[in-house]
């Protein structure tokens, strides 16, 4: 029920910006997530056990690292390819790489907090 | 982690929702416990071995050589 919210949320936004509504779409989009709040707070059921908390945390790290390692590989891959011949990358290589490093400061930063709280 | 979780279980004439919903966790939690796909954590061992009145080490082997 909960997540069935979001998903109609979702859905909803997706309808609406497709149909021209872009704004009543993100009002779906907002009752869908207050909806989740809602039913999660009137609930006396969990949502997640700790097998549910560790494979989350296990699929976080194998997601960060995959796509570490593909921007360890592709970014240099693409610069060299820009530079020593006529390929042109899209310009939305370079926002994606942007959101790599904010990705990955945001992990190193939530890391050092972690590690260092008091 | 090898554990003879099913068997105090089964021995106790409990179903996996029974023990799920004793030590507070999903069923799907108790399942992968007993396949041995997930290790429990060391608050929720000892959780199952109170629940069943039994040490830890009677119920999970942790193949230490």
């Amino acid at each position: 029920m909960m997540f069935a919210s979001i998903v109609a949320g979702t859905i909803g936004f997706v309808g609406a910006s497709r149909i021209g509504h872009p704004v009543a779409g993100v009002a779906v989009y907002w009752l869908g997530i207050v909806a989740f709040f809602g039913i999660w707070k009137r609930s006396d059921v969990s949502i997640q056990d700790e097998r549910d908390c560790d494979l989350e945390r296990r699929a976080s790290l194998l997601t960060l690292q995959l796509i570490g390692a593909l921007t360890v590989v592709t970014a240099p891959a693409i610069v060299v390819l820009e530079e020593t011949s006529s390929y042109t990358a899209p310009a939305a290589f370079d926002e994606l790489l942007l959101g790599y490093v904010v990705l990955f400061g945001t992990f190193g930063a939530s890391y050092l907090w972690l590690r260092y709280r008091p | 982690m090898k554990n003879s979780l099913r068997e105090y279980r089964t021995d106790a004439d409990m179903s996996q929702a029974d023990l799920a919903a004793a030590v507070d966790v999903s069923r799907q939690t108790i399942n992968s416990i007993e396949r041995e796909r997930y290790d429990p954590s060391l608050e929720l061992a000892f959780q199952l071995a109170d629940h069943f009145d039994c040490r830890v080490e009677d119920l999970f082997d942790p193949e230490i050589d």
